[in-house]
């Protein structure tokens, strides 16, 4: 598995989720209410400081944080640039 | 003329403009009044009848617009039942309202069938049978495809002091309390505020708020109404600000209307330095209290937008209006404005009790706001002595006491200073602090836990409001996030601690009681330096 996708999954499943959802990396965080906005805040203070790479706030959109893959393929593409 | 039909009447005039656009599909009005017309025969084929309460469970969509307009246009009474809410909350009102049919969808599959469970439900519209799957037969379960084969029924006639729609709160016991509006106050306040906002079939409309909160009366019979559009905002897009800003730009929004909360996010990291948001006409807001410097950065990025805040209970929808066409000076409270179209205010005396609703206080005093308007309530649903209370009337007009501290400037302009009683207000929700405070009370003494509970609110350093919990002589075993976890199960998700503190004294009054008022100071100051040392 990509190493994002199994740390990704750990961190909001432990820290961030609501209810008692069980997510996996196909998980739609948002529109289940896993994830509320300030989870959304805390995912991505942790992806700055886990993975060094600065999230500007134009890229929190569906498109890169609506689950656990896209955010994933989101970072996989923002550290090899 | 009530809201009965209101969606059908526009389908004869503007038949191919849209009603509502959502992310999945657009309805123009005649589709939209198709599908409320078939929605209003399955309410009559499960047996409800004029009069009756129907639940409308929805996450935020085009749907829900169509189940809320679908109920009253039965003649039937609808009741949102909030999305967030825990199981046992919602089966408190269905019990306390007789709810026996449900409106709703799959995305809401699971809490459909805890409440059914809890209660049980005598129908539930909009999911499949298969996919319902109940050991327990009793329920008639009718798919969106069924109900789309029915032969749509027009909307019924109405009186206009019967019931169409009742919004709860957490009441001051923690109780639901149902506000119960009529089809005359529902209809006064939209009526008045599509005149107000001169509100016309060209507007394109947000639809943010949950239907069980007040601030969506504006895109449920507004925008109908006036034959304009509904853009739907749903939770996804209201967590990524990014993404809300671009589709205000993509649907060209022209009024906005939400939270302060929502439209500080927009400005934080709402990349509004490259989205255009010129289409833009009305920023409203209302619910609590906002950050003047929020609307001062909002307004460089809408230069062809004016600003309101909107005033008001849900009990009364909206009473006042402050309009700002350049940045608020950056201190002291917001203005909340002057009264709208045919609605008297008074400011009383609070602390003089007869005669009631006589005794104003001088010019630029604080007084509690006693509200008289057509868009009043009838009343709260089953609460005879506290409608006697809060409804009264003075010099033959029927009053509300808001329980909110009002004064007034020499130029006419009110200005909001607290509530009488300890109501708050996060994220725009209402907070009955000792309501939430008795409920949490009650669980720590039954596990034995602790001994007591003070309920407080702190604002983070993001200028986040957040809802924590001291604990007075918890037991050496006593576990935060259990308490938490276990919080969220009897109180609404927006009344939720987030964080607790372990406060070691307790203070009292001179009357010897907990003097709760002084132990939520302690609580919040607690928490705030925890959070200062954490950073």
């Amino acid at each position: 598995m990509n190493p994002h996708i199994e740390a990704l999954t750990k961190f909001i499943q432990d820290e961030i989720v609501i209810d008692d959802i069980t997510i996996d990396a196909e998980t739609d965080l948002l529109l289940t209410g896993a994830v509320d906005s300030l989870g959304v805040i805390r995912i991505t203070h942790w992806i700055e400081e886990t993975t060094g790479v600065d999230v500007d706030p134009g890229d929190v959109t569906l498109e890169n944080f609506q689950t656990v893959a896209k955010m994933s393929a989101y970072l996989d593409l923002q550290m090899s640039a | 003329m009530g809201l009965s039909g209101v969606v059908s009447e526009q389908a004869s005039r503007v038949a191919t403009s849209e009603a509502i656009v959502d992310v999945a599909r657009t309805w123009t009005y005649e589709e939209a009044a198709t599908s409320i017309e078939r929605y209003s025969a399955a309410l009559r084929l499960v047996g409800v009848k004029p009069g009756d309460r129907v639940g409308v469970h929805f996450n935020k969509c085009a749907e829900g617009f169509i189940a809320m307009h679908a109920v009253v246009s039965a003649g039937a009474v609808t009741v949102p039942l909030d999305p967030a809410s825990p199981t046992r909350r919602l089966a408190r009102i269905c019990n306390e309202m007789d709810i026996a049919v449900v409106i709703t969808h799959k995305p809401r599959l699971k809490s459909v069938r805890a409440l059914h469970e809890a209660l049980p439900l005598r129908a539930i519209l909009g999911i499949a049978p298969e996919v319902f799957d109940q050991e327990n037969q009793s329920v008639d379960v009718m798919s969106v495809e069924d109900i789309d084969a029915l032969d749509p029924e027009a909307p019924v006639a109405v009186s206009p002091d019967s019931l169409a729609y009742i919004v709860t709160t957490s009441g001051s016991t923690g109780e639901p309390k149902g506000i119960a509006h009529t089809h005359q106050s529902g209809r006064a306040y939209g009526d008045m505020t599509v005149a107000q906002f001169g509100v016309n079939s060209t507007d394109r409309v947000t639809d943010i708020s949950p239907h069980h909160f007040d601030i969506s009366t504006f895109s449920l019979w507004a925008t109908p109404l006036a034959g304009a559009t509904n853009i739907v905002i749903n939770e996804a897009y209201q967590r990524l600000p990014a993404s809300h800003s671009q589709l205000l730009e993509d649907q060209a929004a022209t009024i906005w209307y939400s939270v302060p909360f929502l439209l500080q996010q927009l400005v934080l990291r709402g990349d509004l330095d490259n989205r255009n948001l010129d289409a833009l006409r009305w920023v409203h807001f209302g619910g609590e209290v906002i950050p003047p410097g929020i609307i001062a950065t909002m307004m460089s990025h809408c230069t062809n937008a004016r600003f309101a805040n909107i005033f008001g209970p849900a009990e009364v929808n909206h009473c006042t209006t402050a309009i700002f066409d350049s940045p608020p000076s950056g201190v002291g409270q917001l203005s909340i404005g002057t009264p709208v179209d045919k609605t008297e205010v008074r400011l009383v005396d609070p602390s003089a009790d007869s005669p009631e609703g006589q005794n104003l206080v001088p010019g630029g005093e604080v007084g509690e706001l006693w509200v008289a308007t057509p868009q009043l309530m009838a009343g709260y649903w089953n609460r005879e002595a506290l409608n006697e209370q809060v409804i009264q009337s003075v010099d033959g007009e029927r009053f509300y006491r808001t329980g909110d501290l009002v004064s007034e400037s020499a130029d006419g302009e009110l200005s909001f200073h607290g509530r009488v009683d300890h109501q708050i207000k996060v994220r725009g929700f209402r907070i009955e602090i000792e309501g939430i405070e008795a409920d949490l009370e009650t669980l720590v003494q039954a596990d034995g836990i602790a001994e007591s509970v003070v309920v407080s609110v702190m604002r983070s350093e993001s200028g986040e409001d957040e809802i924590i919990a001291g604990i007075l002589g918890a037991q050496p075993n006593f576990d935060g996030e259990h308490f938490v976890a276990a919080a969220a199960s009897i109180v609404p998700t927006y009344a939720v601690p987030t964080r607790t503190v372990l406060i070691s004294a307790a203070v009292f009054t001179g009357s010897g009681k907990l003097d709760r008022r002084a132990l939520r100071e302690t609580a919040a100051q607690m928490a705030t330096e925890l959070a200062r040392e954490v950073l």
